[in-house]
């Protein structure tokens, strides 16, 4: 299959500021890598997700992958087009999204038609293509009411919309979302992901989405890349990421009323197989216990028929995976120690 | 609308691309031409400027020595000579700070970055907000002449010769210094804030091209330094045909014509080629979203 972004060794350092001086200046000593030689490949129609704390190098990759931003080294090829040798294809065939920007990327003193005929003249589109596709896209996105006023008179959620339609207004088969979700309320972000997701599986656009929203990644990505200080820390799909990071065996277990805990926590030690025993949660009627053991396989069976034996009432037993937040916060923090 | 019929929208096979400057020029020239017409009261203060810079050298040409006038050739008429200056000047800031304004203001709003993400082409950025400039600018040349011709009852020639040569003349001061505005604006891009600089330079070159008063009233070092500017040759023509009545066939408005033609076949694939290094050291700085 033909990669929709193969990198091969990108890499982008900024000048940082150094103490004394008003301006960072852009002297050897003086330079910060923020991407550091970063080779990844994506192939088309897949949905990956980029993660990473704040500075982790995200936004600046994704810039140089819609060329935005000229890479020091390295380059990458976007729907077989080259980054430094034909911008104007790459950017032809790449839809970005900048959701921190918060509208701030359209004409506010232009109506939103405006501002989408304006983009579709630009990525070129055949005006017949554009009018329809432009009517199509006010309509599915609810934005008939509003579409011939300033953009400066929408509401965050309007103008995110509004962005969303010039996004895909020239049908790029590459979508790279940069938060695209931030500053929208509940109701609109849940609509928007499940927009991507149809924009996935069903017209097979390759997606590169960044987010700082754990479960929004988790629910949207088929392969999750954790970034941080500039490199790729994981690079998987989010139920291995959660197995990389997994450093004990643990069992989940729920039971309804339960009075005497002390004996339950002694029970379950004596177990075969058990190695520590934690009294997680409690929310009545409902006790949450959380089971550290040798083999969780092994464990699974004995603990629920032993705990039926005694008479618990057990509502669910289940292995307990690290969640993606715990994966990332112990990848990145890891690396930082 | 329901989800499959948008996805068959975009299933369905396009035809060839929309290619071609042109388009990407006129749709750069539109959007910047309705951005300036919702502001309406600021088009209207900017109007009135420049009448009632007229009116108030209707009053100070009564100062003015109608013989100094004469002597250089310019007839006898402070207001009218004036009335040409003040509205040509227009012009002269249209081409060397209005790109470097628009930009800074689109670098501010985000609105640069969104271009850069696009198929277009830099120079014709350029090239659509240049144009928008020459609309507007043309429209308050315009009024501000026929203000001074209809209300103050200013004298100039108006036959079709002289308009056509006025045409002409404008045409190329406009080119002249259209280079200029492109080095302005990757200046911008560079510095962030670069049109401090622009304004003192157009704010020079009024003074030293002489739009209120003859060069020859100048210090001799001043008029030397006037002499090395496009808009000194520009206007002198411009007020010889609307003032005089030169033809185009006159030495000297020939001679000022190939002076800005010289300067326009310099200075603009100098301006591009500047630009476009400005351009690259803000994509590689990435600061195309930075103000």
């Amino acid at each position: 299959m033909k990669a929709a972004i193969l990198t091969q060794g990108l890499t982008k350092r900024f000048p940082q500021k150094v103490k004394g001086k008003k301006e960072a200046t852009r002297g050897k000593k003086n330079m910060k890598t923020v991407v550091d030689r970063i080779t990844i490949e994506v192939p088309n129609g897949q949905f990956l997700g980029l993660l990473g704390p704040n500075g982790a190098g995200k936004t600046t990759l994704t810039k140089m992958l819609v060329t935005l931003l000229l890479p020091d080294e390295g380059t990458a090829l976007v729907n077989g087009y080259d980054i430094l040798k034909e911008p104007a294809k790459v950017r032809g065939n790449i839809g970005h999204l900048h959701g921190e920007t918060g509208g701030r990327s359209l004409y506010w003193r232009l109506s939103g038609r405006d501002n989408l005929k304006l983009f579709a003249t630009l990525q070129e589109v055949p005006k017949e293509i554009a009018k329809k596709r432009i009517e199509a896209m006010i309509s599915y996105f609810e934005l008939e009411k509003i579409i011939d006023r300033e953009v400066r008179k929408y509401s965050t959620g309007e103008k995110v919309r509004t962005m969303l339609a010039r996004t895909l207004i020239h049908n790029p088969p590459i979508l790279i979302l940069d938060e695209p979700t931030i500053g929208l309320d509940a109701a609109t972000a849940v609509e928007t992901r499940k927009f991507f997701t149809i924009l996935n599986r069903e017209l097979g656009k390759t997606i590169v989405f960044t987010s700082h929203v754990m479960s929004e990644v988790e629910e949207l990505c088929e392969r999750i890349a954790i970034m941080d200080k500039g490199i790729i820390l994981a690079d998987t799909d989010p139920h291995s990421l959660s197995a990389l990071v997994k450093e004990q065996q643990k069992i989940l277990i729920h039971i309804l009323n339960m009075v005497d805990k002390k004996a339950l926590i002694k029970y379950l030690e004596d177990i075969e197989g058990v190695k520590e025993v934690v009294l997680a949660v409690e929310r009545s009627p409902i006790t949450e216990v959380s089971v550290v053991v040798e083999d969780e396989l092994k464990a699974l069976p004995i603990l629920a028929s032993k705990l039926g034996e005694a008479g618990y009432k057990v509502t669910s037993i289940e292995v307990e995976e690290p969640t993606l937040e715990e994966a990332f916060i112990k990848l990145t923090t890891k690396k930082r120690e | 609308m329901r989800t499959d019929e948008l996805l068959a929208l975009f299933r369905e096979k396009e035809r060839t691309a929309l290619h071609g400057n042109i388009n990407q020029i006129t749709s750069v020239l539109n959007a910047r031409l309705k951005i300036f017409l919702s502001y309406k009261i600021w088009m209207l203060v900017e109007l009135l400027n420049s009448v009632v810079s007229i009116a108030v050298y209707y009053f100070f040409g009564v100062m003015v020595e109608s013989e100094k006038l004469e002597a250089a050739g310019y007839g006898t008429s402070y207001l009218s000579f004036a009335l040409i200056g003040i509205a040509s000047q227009t012009f002269l800031w249209t081409c060397v700070a209005r790109i470097a304004f628009v930009l800074r203001v689109e670098l501010q709003e985000g609105t640069f970055e969104a271009l850069n993400a696009t198929r277009l082409k830099i120079h014709n950025f350029l090239f659509g907000q240049s144009l928008s400039g020459f609309i507007l600018s043309m429209w308050f040349f315009t009024s501000a002449m026929l203000s001074g011709i209809f209300v103050l009852s200013a004298s100039l020639t108006l036959t079709p010769e002289t308009i056509i040569t006025s045409i002409i003349i404008i045409i190329l001061m406009i080119l002249a210094h259209i280079g200029i505005g492109f080095i302005a604006a990757g200046g911008v891009l560079i510095l962030k804030r670069g049109d401090p600089i622009v304004a003192v330079f157009a704010v020079l070159t009024q003074f030293l091209s002489g739009v209120l008063f003859p060069l020859e009233v100048l210090p001799p070092e001043l008029e030397a330094v006037a002499k090395a500017l496009p808009f000194t040759y520009a206007l002198r023509s411009l007020r010889f045909a609307l003032l005089t009545e030169r033809p185009i066939s006159d030495p000297t408005i020939i001679h000022d014509i190939i002076f800005c033609g010289i300067f326009a076949i310099a200075l603009i694939p100098l301006g591009i080629w500047f630009f476009g290094k400005a351009h690259n050291y803000a994509k590689t700085r990435g600061t195309t979203g930075h103000y």
